[in-house]
């Protein structure tokens, strides 16, 4: 349904999206993962035709977007990461205005509207102007203006951002609903248990590349059963790094002033931390903490990019 | 079409829940001709020429151009402009005058180094409402030469930037695209200062008619006569503001239409900081919908105005308006306002750059166009440069319209106005589309 191929954007000095390739099923919802300023954003920007892409193609169930944009934009549902609504406006008159503006009409729009807003919970709320909704009200609207004209595909910028834990699962509810009904989702996060949950397959990204890709249990393969470990405290991370390195024991992921990230090869029983660690007090290091990623999507992230997912 | 409609529907929507701001714009044409009015007639049935003091401590630019104003012939019938020192504020205290304006040392240079600029006015003792009106005209004046002196100081900061690089607009380079469209429409360096002067002439006459009551028996004999003459007659006073209010709408109005446009197409910024520019964009709907869009919402309001302005006219203007050329007209002037302002917005960086820029523009295209002033009462130079300004055409042909003129008499107008604001609509779609290609937005 959704075809991406080797998506490319700079601005100015700063490669957002260097090379970003996937393709996305219908009835599939497929997970962007990264932290912020990893290119999710641009990505998606890309997809709905409103940023040129520098390199790159991108296509909708075959139909090149660059070359026929109003017709593949009638296609798509967007939800964007900054809620993007009327203050002065109803939730019904949003809705009749983007489900207008996407060509429905007369009774297919009526029912349309009265369907979304059933999903998201607003029924009875409807007429109200938005300016009197709670954060996670505007949320959930904010999410059926993407739905009203039911598309085959639907992008999602971390559409569960700031809300309550009732608001988010409303929302991550109606994206499976969506997809059940055959839509192609994207969904992007920095919520390494929404994509859990949520998507069937996963691409984590950062600095605008996909690190990795595959469905949940391929990714949780890839982690292997190492363990990620973080050293924090006064010791110079070079000579640390060099006085532990047995190649056939621990790989350096990432070393700065005063933190040291180590990935332990896999060791029956999780023994590979434990005879790191005595290693290290052997040394006699000042150290402040130290902590141990059990193997899970989070600790395949830290060890792809030496960095927490929410650092 | 029909996304279009749906479009102007929603930004209806949105206006009719917060009026306000509508509501001042389709009252200013009105507030502002009849300043104008109250300001100018009433005055002429037989008043003596108020006699103004200047006191130039400043002696620089700001000074000789305001004096150089206040001589015009227009204003010799109700203005006399004695040049005074520092004496003159002893003739004031004695009800030598009428008024003493002193344009404090140093102002010339305040003006360049972009500080805010007060003029200082000393009236006689009795005030009636005058000085009101005289005090709002005070403040708009000082406003709008705070603007230019910033865009001054900044020029003297000697930046030196591209100015063709339309697409990286920071301030500086905005500071001097400014500049650079004073300086072609200025022809000289009379230009731009003279219509903000003529301002200060408003307000000069408002002071003009104060000391006539003062100088009731202290006057010379010549002066005192004439103000009985005035007591005796103050319907034709009504008259003369009547014929002023009506000789300053056109005028106002198209200037009116200018701020409006620029309102109303300014919301696409205003839409692109709230995100639901780009919510639009990524519907299948182009740039062009959603700037035409904003056209059909400007020719609503404007429609408005106009509406209120016509039948203002009708009610007050003994000739029949013809009904064609005014539509004709009305539409034509709608597509150039919306054209100059798309095209502005399409252009700066934010909400703000716009803002400034085309008020400042407006400003100096109605007084280039004769929109406040009329044209025969502008330097030679103007006069030449005039018909670029669309405000010369829209005014004219209103007023031709006022004058009985016919579709006939405005088709030269209408057909300018239009091939303009077109092919500026064009250019305005064109460049908020790149933008937001570009991720500028
Ligand atoms: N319009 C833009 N102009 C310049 N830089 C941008 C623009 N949009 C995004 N960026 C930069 O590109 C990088 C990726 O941003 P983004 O796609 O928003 O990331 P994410 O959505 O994953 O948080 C960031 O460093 C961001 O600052
Ligand atoms: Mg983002």
């Amino acid at each position: 349904m959704i075809q991406v191929e080797n998506l490319h954007k700079r601005f100015g000095d700063l490669q957002a999206v260097a090379g970003i390739s996937f393709e996305i099923a219908a009835g599939e919802i497929y997970g962007l993962l990264g932290p912020n300023g990893a290119g999710k954003t641009t990505t998606l920007s890309m997809l709905s035709g409103l940023l040129a892409p520098d390199e790159g193609r991108i296509r909708f169930d075959g139909i090149d977007l660059a070359s026929r944009p109003l017709e593949v934009k009638g296609m798509l549902g967007i939800v964007p990461q900054e809620n993007a609504l009327y203050e002065d406006l109803s939730a019904q008159e949003h809705l009749r205005l983007w489900g207008g503006l996407y060509g429905l009409t007369g009774s297919d729009l009526t029912t349309a509207v009265e369907r979304v807003l059933e999903w998201i919970g607003l029924t009875g709320r409807d007429r109200e102007p938005v300016k009197n909704f709670s954060g996670g009200m505007k949320r959930r609207l904010n999410l059926g203006l993407g739905l009203v004209h039911s598309p085959r595909a639907v992008l999602l910028d971390e559409p569960t951002v700031g809300i309550d834990p009732q608001a988010r699962l409303n929302i991550l509810e109606v994206i499976r609903q969506v997809a059940d009904a055959g839509t192609a989702v994207l969904y992007t996060t920095h919520h390494l248990e929404e994509a859990e949950k949520l998507c069937d397959r996963i691409a984590i990204v950062d600095h605008g590349k996909v690190l990795a890709e595959g469905r949940l249990d391929e990714l949780q393969k890839m982690v292997g059963g190492e363990e990620v470990l973080t050293l924090r405290g006064d010791f110079d991370s070079e000579t640390l790094a060099t006085q532990l390195t047995d190649p056939s024991l621990v790989r350096v992921l990432a070393k700065e002033e005063g933190r040291l990230v180590l990935a332990t090869l896999e060791q029956d029983g999780g023994r590979g931390s434990v005879d790191l660690l005595s290693k290290i007090f052997a040394l006699g290091v000042s150290m402040d903490g130290v902590s141990i990623e059990p193997p899970s999507l989070n600790g395949l992230f830290l060890k792809l990019t030496g960095r927490q997912l929410r650092d | 079409m029909r996304a279009v409609l749906l479009l102007l529907h929603k930004d209806l929507l949105r206006r009719r829940r917060a009026p306000l701001g509508v509501l001042v714009m389709l009252a200013f044409p009105l507030i502002f001709s009849a300043m104008l009015a109250f300001a100018f007639g009433g005055s002429e049935t037989g008043l003596p020429a108020a006699k103004l003091l200047l006191y130039d401590e400043d002696d620089g630019l700001v000074g000789g151009l305001i004096a150089n104003a206040l001589s015009s012939e227009q204003l010799n019938d109700y203005l006399d402009v004695i040049a005074v020192g520092e004496e003159g504020v002893q003739m004031m205290a004695d009800g030598e005058a009428s008024a003493l304006l002193r344009i404090p040392s140093g102002t010339t240079l305040q003006l360049f180094e972009g500080q805010p600029i007060v003029l200082e006015m000393i009236r006689n003792p009795t005030q009636g409402i005058l000085p009101e009106i005289a005090e709002q005209v005070i403040a708009t004046l000082t406003d709008v030469l705070s603007v230019a002196a910033r865009v001054l100081h900044r020029e003297a900061e000697g930046l030196e930037i591209d100015l063709l690089d339309l697409d990286n607009l920071d301030d500086q380079a905005f500071a001097r695209l400014v500049i650079r469209i004073r300086r072609l429409v200025q022809v000289g360096n009379e230009f731009l200062d003279e219509p903000l002067l003529s301002l200060t002439v408003v307000m000069l006459d408002d002071e003009g008619n104060d000391p006539a009551e003062v100088a009731s028996g202290e006057q010379t004999a010549d002066d005192t006569i004439d103000e009985d003459d005035a007591d005796d007659d103050s319907g034709g006073g009504d008259d003369q503001r009547l014929l002023v209010f009506l000789f300053v709408l056109p005028g106002v109005s198209v200037y009116a239409l200018f701020i409006i446009g620029d309102q109303m197409m300014r919301d696409v910024l205003a839409e692109a900081q709230m995100g639901t520019l780009r919510r639009q964009l990524s519907a299948p709907i182009d740039a062009r919908q959603v700037i035409a869009g904003k056209v059909l919402l400007s020719g609503v309001v404007a429609g408005l105005a106009l509406l209120i302005l016509a039948a203002i006219a009708f009610f007050l203007a003994d000739t029949a308006v013809s009904l064609t050329g005014f539509v004709a007209l009305s539409l034509a002037l709608l597509l150039a306002v919306s054209g100059l302002s798309a095209a502005i917005y399409g252009v700066v960086r934010d909400e703000q750059q716009g803002s400034t820029l085309s008020s400042l523009l407006y400003l100096v295209l109605a007084f280039a166009g004769g929109s406040f002033l009329p044209l025969d009462n502008l330097p030679a130079a103007v006069q030449r440069i005039a018909p670029v300004s669309p405000f010369y055409w829209g005014t004219r042909g209103f007023q031709d319209l006022l004058d009985g003129g016919g579709l006939p008499e405005v088709a030269t107008a209408v057909l300018i106005l239009g091939v303009l604001g077109t092919v500026l609509l064009l250019f305005g779609a064109w460049r908020l589309k790149r933008k937001v290609l570009r991720g500028d937005i």
